[in-house]
């Protein structure tokens, strides 16, 4: 959709979104009738969830969804009766636990730290040896330094937490935290608002971070037009350029950390996670503030390419907010959630915002392109841009055919980072970037099967 | 509520594009060889108008029976045939017969393009498979100097190259290097105007839809070898300007080596394929049997693509 004449002999570089020096406020979208949480869970038939319809439920209160069973948890981000707990599959075929909770009038909102509740809700067998212990330790002195089980719970759980699960993984000991105030996707400016307007918030949740976590380096990177005013938390502070994919882990990994990516590994096995600024932000308020954020900052971008940034609760359908800012949707419009390069399309508009929806697009049918099938011409666009330095014109051809092992062993599959630069350029529109995403889980579903077969 | 029943587009990242398309590039090459061409319609008027015509129009008339014929969709909108018809009429005299023309277009498209598999897919340039093809079965028609015979031109009406390699080093003296960057040259209808084809290869690299690294390193490799030749014996090899202005150089370094599908794409693969392209134009010229190199040397460099672009860098993570 960007049109731009292509002059010059360098490959063009497209850069992320500044932001201006004075944030406007999130515009506040009311709490809506009904919101949707999801449990990043299977709905299994044989193992039905034990929160029914018709139970009740308090803002930020930690529900269980299984009696004796504390890993399987939502947190409420309204006050209102269950309306219905069903399954849900998302895209790829994840498959989640979907809670519908019909809001009160009346917020009433549940402390984070009362003890009395703390052991209540907090099933002594279930829990870890440790988390026990650091659970006592509250009990005694509420005054110390923040318990890891309660930091990583709230992590969990806080708008801008990631989808997985990156800090309490016992088999892989976290060595450097990353937290991130880039926004990985172009236009998107939910993490750099976090940052500009949260900084006090951040410095809290970083300094709780250090405290906590035991890892030996907590780095905070930031874009490079906002590392100022960050020198006293005491983090080292990096700057991201803003030439688009540079926020993406993989490559922070690379230009920031120096220590590129092993393919076939994750941060995690390499001892480095990433958080984002706006949950570590939310970490501090939380400890701030004694109350679970439930408001998810978004960065909503209209069909005419303006972006507002509204702040919503965990939940709400995004019809909710197409209302709010008059967005009209006709047929053959596109729903995206995340930026134009990254992000997710949907086909309902009673999708709900999650943890992790930092912007929401919208397009209209006049502007959505097409793929074609088109071969590749080999004009060599995607060598020029790839950041990880794939040969794409070569993988795709395997890619195209199915060979999604060739892939792997011979052109570099596993070393793209994800950013969508290839299918941007493309002169012959070949969803690469699809295809790419589709050998990847096809080979980890062959894995899997192989897994099993071998047991 | 009314927006619920809508139905919405879904489909994978990314949501933009950049707006490139094939037809695009097409526009580009063939808005690129117009100086060139220019000069070729001034110098021969209405014979290279109809066999530019005629080239144009059957080379997309072949790829549009093929699509029938294979019950593909029709692919002539993106342009790619007409460009094989443009460029195999830039390379040929302009008294060349009707025939050869349709056979040539033939040759270019269908066993030069789509028996390889179509646009992408072919190994070599289906201009230059053709223009091989037809210099062997029927050179009469290529030899410029009996083809042209019936113009008369305020310039030199000898083929450079054969000039060159027939009579000696001493006759080239009769080109200025004026002459030739302005097309007072004998040859093909688009390729001897040499001012005109270096336009329209800077702009192709600026609109970035050529390699440069290619076409540089063929003139490099042009100059280079020449240079060496030329101060090994300067009375038996004539100097690099001449080859660089004369005969397919030009063509081949902005139109020809920069064919997408059979050049590679990795800065280094780019290099040795461009440097040799220009390396056997010489040598071919120099010490071969043709007049011309650069035909047979782009397509052994076309050949040994495959291999060349396995030279590339190491993608990030990758361990071994």
């Amino acid at each position: 959709m960007i049109k731009r004449l292509k002059i010059g002999l360098k490959t063009p570089v497209i850069e992320y979104a500044r932001f201006g020096v004075t944030p406007g406020e999130a515009k506040k979208i009311a709490t809506p009738e009904q919101v949707t949480l999801y449990c990043k869970r299977p709905y299994d038939y044989k193992n039905l969830p034990s929160l029914k319809a018709g139970d009740s439920v308090k803002t930020g209160q930690k529900v269980a969804l299984f009696d004796n069973n504390n890993d399987d948890v939502i947190v409420a981000s309204a006050t209102g009766t269950v309306a219905s707990v069903e399954p849900f599959v998302s895209d790829f075929g994840k498959s989640y636990i979907a809670v519908k909770i019909d809001t009160a009038d009346s917020d009433d909102i549940e402390n984070l730290f009362e003890i009395e509740d703390q052991v209540e809700e907090t099933d002594p067998v279930e829990e870890g040896e440790t988390e026990k212990e650091q659970d006592e330790e509250i009990q005694e002195e509420k005054a110390q330094p923040p318990a890891l089980g309660d930091v990583l719970s709230i992590l969990k759980y806080v708008p801008g937490a990631l989808e997985c699960d990156t800090l309490s993984n016992p088999g892989k000991p976290i060595k450097t935290i990353v937290v991130s105030g880039a926004d990985t996707d172009l236009i998107v400016k939910s993490q750099k608002f976090a940052v500009q307007s949260q900084g006090n918030n951040l410095k809290k949740g970083l300094r709780i971070l250090k405290d906590i976590s035991g890892a030996e380096k907590v780095i905070l990177a930031l874009p490079n037009d906002l590392v100022q005013g960050f020198g006293s938390v005491g983090v080292e502070v990096k700057g991201i350029n803003n030439q688009f994919p540079s926020a993406l882990p993989a490559l922070i990994m690379k230009d920031i950390l120096d220590t590129p990516l092993p393919e076939e590994k994750s941060c995690e096995d390499m001892g480095i996670t990433f958080l984002n600024a706006e949950a570590v932000a939310a970490l501090g308020s939380a400890y701030n503030t004694n109350i679970m954020p439930v408001e998810k900052t978004v960065t909503v971008i209209m069909k005419d390419g303006r972006d507002v940034l509204v702040s919503a609760r965990i939940g709400t359908p995004v019809k909710e907010i197409f209302r709010e800012l008059d967005i009209t949707l006709n047929d053959g419009d596109r729903i995206i959630f995340g930026g134009p390069m990254m992000g997710t399309a949907f086909y309902s508009v009673e999708q709900p915002i999650q943890q992790n929806t930092d912007a929401i697009m919208v397009q209209d049918n006049e502007n959505v392109q097409l793929v074609s099938d088109t071969p590749c011409i080999n004009c060599g666009e995607c060598i020029g841009v790839c950041p990880a330095k794939i040969p794409v014109n070569m993988l795709v051809r395997f890619l195209e055919a199915g060979q999604y092992q060739d892939a792997a062993d011979l052109y570099d599959l596993y070393s793209c980072v994800e950013c969508g630069l290839c299918s941007f350029v493309c002169v012959s529109r070949i969803p690469i970037f699809q295809y790419i995403k589709l050998a990847k889980y096809e080979l980890a579903r062959i894995n899997e099967a192989e897994a099993t077969n071998d047991d | 509520m009314t927006t619920d029943r809508k139905k919405f587009i879904v489909s994978h990242a990314p949501y933009w594009h950049n707006g490139s398309s094939i037809s695009e590039r097409s526009y580009n090459i063939m808005f690129a060889a117009i100086p060139a061409i220019l000069m070729g319609l001034i110098q021969y008027g209405g014979p290279a108008m109809s066999v530019l015509s005629l080239s144009i129009s059957t080379a997309m008339l072949w790829e549009l029976l093929m699509n029938k014929i294979m019950k593909h969709p029709f692919s002539i909108g993106d342009g790619n045939s007409a460009v094989i018809g443009l460029l195999f009429g830039m390379m040929v005299p302009a008294s060349l017969p009707w025939w050869v023309v349709i056979t040539g277009t033939f040759v270019a498209v269908v066993i030069g393009k789509v028996i390889f598999g179509g646009i992408g897919a072919n190994a070599f340039h289906p201009v230059l498979v053709s223009i091989s093809v037809l210099t062997i079965s029927w050179g009469n028609h290529f030899d410029f100097d009996s083809a042209l015979v019936h113009y008369n031109f305020d310039f030199v009406t000898i083929y450079p190259l054969v000039a060159l390699k027939y009579f000696g080093v001493s006759a080239i003296s009769d080109y200025s290097v004026a002459d030739l960057l302005m097309g007072k040259q004998i040859g093909g209808i688009g390729s001897t105007f040499g001012i005109g084809l270096i336009i329209g290869g800077i702009y192709l690299i600026i609109r970035r839809i050529i390699r440069w690294e290619i076409s540089v390193s063929f003139l490099a490799g042009i100059i280079l070898t020449a240079a060496i030749f030329n101060i090994s014996n300067p009375e038996q090899y004539a100097n690099p300007i001449f080859h660089l202005l004369t005969g397919y150089t030009l063509i081949g370094a902005f139109f020809l080596a920069t064919e997408d599908s059979s050049s590679p794409v990795n800065t280094v693969a780019m290099i040795i394929y461009g440097l040799g392209g220009g390396i056997l134009t010489v040598v071919i010229r120099n010490i071969g049997t043709y007049v011309d190199g650069v035909v047979f040397a782009i397509l052994l460099m076309n050949l040994i693509n495959p291999l060349l672009d396995k030279i590339r860098p190491k993608a990030i993570g990758k361990v071994a």
